[in-house]
């Protein structure tokens, strides 16, 4: 509510959040969100707007969000000096839906997503060199330098998918890995307003619901597809509304405090057995769909520079922060140099460490996690089958 | 209210520890010759949208870079102020990488800034050294084919083959192990491969020459026979010259043919300008390129058709010189001389149409024109 609020009211609102904060333990802060947060489908009691919360965890938010942020500009400078190759899809000005899962959930929850996935791979653990060497093709990536943009795992993140749509049914096993060990976890199954159309969404959906898995399908509206805008795309762009039989939560997918909020809503109703949950975290993203999508042919300038000055969510946070007294500008700037700081040093390095070399052994080693793979990884031809007991082919 | 928040920092010591204070500063970063698209190389700039010292925010339009496909605006990716421009608007082929500009942030002193050293040649060096690294690896030599290709039929099986499941259903069925078939049957297959025939030619239920046929064929077929092609023999009168000069061995171009002269002379009663008989014959060319060659109302004929399969309209048919000698009294002679380029399909035709232009032309001017009769017998 801060947000809309004219100076001198909200100054009254920060001394009633003082007072407020008196009575509680003083490393906590009383968030009040707008009412416009949320929108609920089929949903008896959306996720409150007023909660308590973590100081650390808000500062915890913001350094996400800047590392996120400055990552994938570095990946766009190396992009076009031409150190990274192929695809490569950025989420600059989505960094509030990430970092909001990730705030709410735990390790031990998983995450699957689609190809805009390097905000994800840092926050689920890898680190900013990993992420960038991963990008670059180089052996100290996520995935050793051999699956590019599209193909990052780490522990508890199933990955970027190439494939549009294909992520939303692995997101349902794995929910139901999670419902059959009997663990109190749950999955986030990330898409975006593209692939919401994909037939595999509709028969995950249907299957989860059937089953009751702790499986939110969490749609990431950043508003246009590759080159068409939702309402050219889908018949229906109220996405939220799509699982039908399903529950549905939409979000101000630019405000980080209610991404966090709703995330973690939805993560306490799926695990206490109610089932599936269809989100919407509506968003925007500042580039083009892709590196080679310059994003301006259909949309204006004009509507990207609004969204970038009004609804930024680094910038939004930044103020919360500030006016709840948790830090000052210029601490915040210095975190923010020190941010560049940090990922510029992390992608030198990446930069500089090797690919990985051109040995047969190599390009077989992660087919099969070690220790499971059977004796001899059929080829194409019977020439090409790979023996991993001999370490070499099996009939050459 | 200040107060009150300085106390409330007191009690979160976190943010202390973990945020500097701004004393550590950035020198300005250098910005390159970004690649807009995958393929381009090189570019021009434009125009720079933002002046140098100007300040611009995250998504401003810096610069328009002209590619190898089309010309694209430059998009600031974070806020900033741009410090320097290194190449001015208007450069073409810059290559990708190289520095074009100095950018720092907005509230950095641009008197005081540092401004990195540039190495020229840094980015080229990057991209050239991988590519040397690959001309070290060898090649990758050539397997000892012949042991193994050849489908001959006295061979018994290769060992390291994977049984196809016809074989392996049929040696279960007689109670045949992988290694006894191995050992005893013969191969007729590529690569040493055991087939079905063979399996049955070894219970004895085809008969073994029957597999050895049908390989043989197989091989026979399989690839293409050029043994009977015969190389065309080059004709003796344009190898002569050349096996005569003094380097045999590199095969001279054949001769340039002559291109067709065809000369014309027309009596002008008339006293013309060179500018004038030069108009007349440029009006003539022009007259004989667009004459359609084809029955425009013919039913057959589609004049679309016709236009795409005839030659390009402005190639050069035939080149034209005139010398005009003046004879007895005031009648001169226009002596016209056409070299014809025969290798465009329609460009006799054309020639003749151009003479047969002039000489109009002439006649309405002069109301008479004789032309020698032997020249005439050429066309």
């Amino acid at each position: 509510m801060l947000k809309f609020l004219s100076p001198q009211s909200r100054i009254a609102a920060r001394v009633a959040n003082a007072r407020y904060m008196a009575s509680a333990s003083p490393s906590t802060v009383s968030i009040d969100l707008p009412a416009s947060s949320f929108e609920t489908y089929e949903l008896e009691q959306g996720p409150e707007l007023q909660f308590e919360t973590e100081k650390e965890t808000l500062l915890q938010m913001y350094k996400q969000m800047v590392i996120v942020r400055r990552m994938e500009m570095a990946s766009d400078a190396l992009y076009k000096a031409k150190k990274i190759r192929g695809f490569c899809h950025l989420s600059v000005g989505q960094e509030a839906v990430a970092v909001g899962i990730e705030s709410a959930i735990t390790k031990k929850d998983t995450v699957i997503t689609s190809y805009r996935c390097h905000g994800f791979t840092y926050l689920r653990g890898a680190s900013v060199k990993e992420v960038q060497g991963e990008l670059m093709g180089k052996r100290c990536g996520v995935s050793y330098g051999k699956g590019g943009s599209m193909h990052m795992f780490t522990t508890g993140f199933y990955g970027g998918n190439g494939i549009v749509g294909a992520q939303v049914p692995v997101g349902a096993g794995l929910a139901f890995a999670h419902q059959y060990r009997n663990e109190k976890n749950c999955t986030f199954a990330l898409y975006g307003d593209g692939a919401s159309n994909q037939g595999q969404v509709f028969e995950s959906f249907n299957m989860a619901k059937l089953w009751d898995l702790p499986v939110i399908f969490a749609c990431e509206n950043n508003k246009y597809g590759m080159g068409t805008s939702a309402s050219r795309s889908s018949a229906m762009t109220e996405y939220y509304k799509r699982g039908q039989f399903i529950p549905g939560l939409k979000v101000n997918g630019m405000d980080v405090l209610a991404c966090y909020q709703a995330s973690k809503f939805a993560k306490d109703w799926t695990v206490s057995g109610n089932g599936p949950l269809v989100m919407e975290y509506e968003t925007y993203r500042y580039g083009g769909h892709s590196m080679s999508d310059p994003g301006t042919t259909y949309r204006t300038r004009e509507e990207v520079q609004n969204m970038r000055s009004r609804n930024d969510p680094i910038a939004g946070l930044k103020m919360h922060l500030i006016e709840l007294g948790i830090s000052t500008e210029e601490e915040l700037k210095a975190y923010d140099k020190e941010a560049r700081k940090y990922v510029d040093k992390q992608t030198k390095e990446a930069e500089l460490a090797p690919p990985p070399e051109a040995k047969m052994d190599i390009l077989f080693e992660d087919v099969y996690v070690k220790g499971s793979e059977p004796p001899v990884l059929r080829g194409r031809i019977n020439e090409d089958s790979w023996s991993f007991e001999k370490n070499g082919f099996a009939n050459r | 209210m200040l107060k009150q928040i300085s106390r409330q920092f007191k009690q979160f010591p976190v943010s202390r520890r973990c945020l500097h204070g701004s004393s550590f500063r950035l020198g300005a970063t250098v910005f390159d010759m970004p690649a807009m698209s995958p393929t381009m190389e090189k570019g021009g700039v434009v125009s720079w949208k933002i002046k140098e010292g100007e300040k611009f925010s995250g998504g401003d339009v810096l610069l328009e870079v002209e590619t190898d496909k089309a010309q694209i605006e430059v998009e600031a990716q974070d806020d900033g102020v741009l410090a320097k421009i290194l190449v001015p608007a208007g450069t073409n082929d810059i290559p990708v990488g190289k520095p074009i500009a100095f950018l720092a942030e907005q509230d950095d002193d641009l008197s005081t800034l540092e401004y990195p050293k540039l190495e020229e040649t840094a980015s080229k060096k990057i991209e050239s050294k991988p590519e040397k690294a690959e001309e070290k690896i060898e090649p990758p030599q050539p397997k000892e084919e012949k042991n193994t290709s050849g489908s001959d039929s006295g061979k018994l099986g290769n060992p390291k083959q994977t049984l196809l499941p016809s074989v392996e259903l049929l040696l279960h069925e007689n109670g045949l192990s992988k290694e006894d078939a191995l050992a005893k049957i013969q191969a007729t297959g590529p690569s040493g491969r055991i087939l079905k025939g063979d399996v049955l030619a070894y219970l004895g239920k085809i008969s073994p020459e029957l597999n050895v046929k049908i390989s043989e064929y197989i091989n026979n077929k399989s690839h293409l026979d050029l043994s009977k092609i015969q190389i065309r023999e080059t004709k003796a009168s344009e190898q002569s010259p050349s096996s005569s000069g003094d380097k045999p061995a590199k095969p001279e171009k054949p001769a340039k043919k002559e291109p067709l002269k065809i000369e014309k002379e027309l009596t002008l009663s008339q006293a013309y300008s060179k500018e004038a008989l030069q108009r007349l014959l440029t009006i003539a060319e022009q007259h004989a390129y667009s004459a359609k060659l084809y029955q425009e109302d013919s039913e057959v004929i589609d004049p679309l058709f016709e236009e795409i399969v005839a030659p390009p309209r402005n190639a050069e048919r035939f080149k034209t010189q005139f010398i005009v000698t003046p004879s007895d009294n005031s009648v001169s002679t226009l002596k016209l001389t056409l070299l014809v380029n025969e290798s465009i399909l329609d460009a006799k035709q054309r020639a003749q149409l151009f003479l047969d232009e002039v000489k109009d032309q002439l006649t309405q001017d002069n109301g008479g024109v004789s032309s020698s009769p032997q020249l005439e017998e050429l066309f």
